[in-house]
């Protein structure tokens, strides 16, 4: 198998399902100065940043705090957190889903590098 | 490790309320927590699971607070520092009544050295060891909103000293200032570290310089700048408004730092444009980057993602650089409340590599999740990865399987949570 073979596996589905698969889905809720993050099956999601010392990882032996960061999860499928709180300054962030899995942020296009893993860079103003 | 279960047990055995039986003076809140984590790395040899390693981690820590006073302690029980009990923090903090953020306060090994940088920070986190750190620090903060500490420690035989200031915003602007000195005892002089950052934020109304000086007490080559414009240029499409931001990162010859915001002799002009959309689940960027230095980081960089009506989650990477390095990344996913499935396509230089994924929620604190992966290229190498992972209030739990072509299997188990 060559990498276009690959592609078109990968985007066919797509292709054949139709147009409507790209019309992005509206927020039903107003973000405000939250972090929001749409997983509807993941069964725990945290925010890990430089501004929470990444729930552990670098002060607590590595130990991440399960309850850093928690956020609240939506009826919609929604995971909210509150950062209005937060200092100003730049940070970067990423969400912990299960316990286990990280992800950037897919709402925010800055990205930058913890331990070799790409994750999400906000700036937070005053 | 007797004498942390010891204090365990006697602090689980206590009640709830220790004010009941007279033990806390009046006005004082008392509080304990404790971190654990238990891990099993092993691999599956014949028909039996065999065991290769256990490590458990623990983490104690006990809290006092009064409407002046805060008092805090922590310490660390690690398998790889051979059992040893760890101090690790300790401070205490004097504030003004009914004021939280108006206060003083005493710092024992706390504190390793972090400073951001506009995107990756100046000098990162676990850039050196937190158990290697002995140390103290004095801090305050509060009057005109300012605030600051200085901390000298111990770091083996060679010292570290760190000072920090924060500004609050003063209407147009507010600055940051870190200085960190490493000094090392037996090394040679350009082994030591001095860095001083200057991070500088304003907002002049039409648009919000922030700017990053930074440099080690003069010397030559040893010299750092980074800026970019926020808020100048905005434009409102369908999808959201896109943001346009100049920014520029020079260093000297010589500058070196503990994290990746820099690499010598760097002259690199960027330009981004991000759109992040208010009404709907989506938000993209491109940067293109010029280095007038080399051609090492010059190229672009852009990343896109979305949720479609019909749930399913698009996501879009890709880097490029004139040196020829490149890498693309393509995935595609749909989840509901109980389960989700995608597709992810890399692309390298000299590989690509397809992956499928699949997961389930059989009870709704429990999700198993299945990883298939391949290179298309050739060689295959195939790899497979069942996780199972659980979270309970404050308990979270894993149970990893994974297999690849030629490898025996592996498995990890992780346990982890928070006692109080």
């Amino acid at each position: 198998m060559n990498r276009r073979t690959a592609l078109l596996i990968t985007i066919l589905p797509v292709l054949v399902s139709g147009c409507s698969f790209f019309v992005p889905m509206e927020k039903p809720q107003e973000q405000g100065e939250q972090l929001l993050f749409w997983m509807p099956n993941a069964i725990s999601v945290q925010v890990l940043s430089d501004w929470n010392e990444w729930g552990g990882i670098e002060s607590a032996g590595g130990i991440i705090d399960p309850l850093t960061g928690r956020m609240k999860k939506q009826e919609n499928g929604f995971w909210t957190v509150d950062i209005s709180e937060i200092t100003a300054g730049s940070y970067r962030y990423a969400f912990l889903v299960n316990g286990y899995r990280w992800i950037r942020d897919p709402e925010n296009p800055e990205t930058a590098v913890f331990k070799d893993q790409v994750v999400s860079v906000i700036l937070i103003s005053d | 490790m007797s004498a942390f279960v010891s204090v365990l047990l006697v602090l689980l055995a206590a009640p709830p309320d220790s004010t009941d039986i007279g033990l806390v003076p009046e006005g004082w809140t008392m509080d304990w927590e404790c971190l654990v984590s238990a891990t099993g790395n092993g691999v599956w040899a014949g028909n039996h699971p065999v065991i290769d390693s256990t490590d458990v981690d623990a983490a104690l820590s006990l809290m006092a607070e009064s409407p002046e006073v805060d008092f805090l302690v922590t310490g660390a029980l690690m398998s790889d520092t051979a059992d040893t009990f760890i101090f690790r923090r300790a401070r205490a903090v004097v504030k003004w009544p009914g004021t939280p953020w108006i206060g003083t306060g005493l710092y024992l090994h706390d504190r390793q050295p972090f400073i951001p940088g506009l995107s990756e920070p100046l000098v990162e986190w676990g850039w050196v060891d937190i158990d290697s750190l002995q140390g103290y620090g004095f801090a305050s903060g509060g009057i005109l909103g300012f605030n600051g500490e200085y901390i000298i420690q111990q770091a083996g035989a060679d010292t570290l000293t760190q000072l920090n200031i924060h500004s609050p915003w003063m209407g147009f602007a507010g600055f940051s200032y870190s200085r960190v000195h490493y000094h090392s005892a037996e090394s040679p002089l350009d082994d030591n570290i001095v860095l001083n950052a200057l991070s500088i934020r304003s907002d002049f109304r039409y648009f919000k310089p922030w700017v990053l000086i930074a440099g080690a007490d003069g010397e030559k080559d040893r010299w750092a700048v980074a800026g970019e414009i926020r808020d100048f240029t905005h434009f409102n499409t369908d999808l959201g408004e896109i943001e346009v931001v100049p920014a520029v990162a020079f260093a000297g010859k010589e500058f070196s730092a503990p994290g990746d915001a820099f690499v010598p002799d760097q002259r690199l002009l960027k330009l981004g444009a991000y759109l992040r959309s208010v009404r709907y689940i989506a938000s993209a960027g491109i940067i293109g980057m010029l280095d007038l230095g080399s051609d090492s980081l010059s190229g672009v960089s852009a990343i896109a993602a979305m949720v479609s009506e019909s749930s399913i989650i698009w996501n879009i990477e890709f880097d490029a650089y004139a040196d020829g390095d490149y890498r693309a990344m393509f995935g595609a996913g749909t989840a509901n409340s109980f389960s989700s499935a995608g597709i992810r396509i890399e692309m390298l230089e000299d590989s690509t590599r397809l992956t499928g994924m699949a997961s389930c929620i059989p009870r709704e604190d429990v999700s198993a999740e299945l990883t298939i992966s391949s290179d298309v290229d050739g060689s295959l190498d195939p790899e497979c990865g069942l996780d199972i992972s659980t979270v309970l209030g404050p308990v979270s739990g894993l149970i990893g399987i994974h297999w690849e072509q030629g490898r025996d299997v592996t498995f990890t188990i992780n346990l982890r949570g928070l006692i109080r």
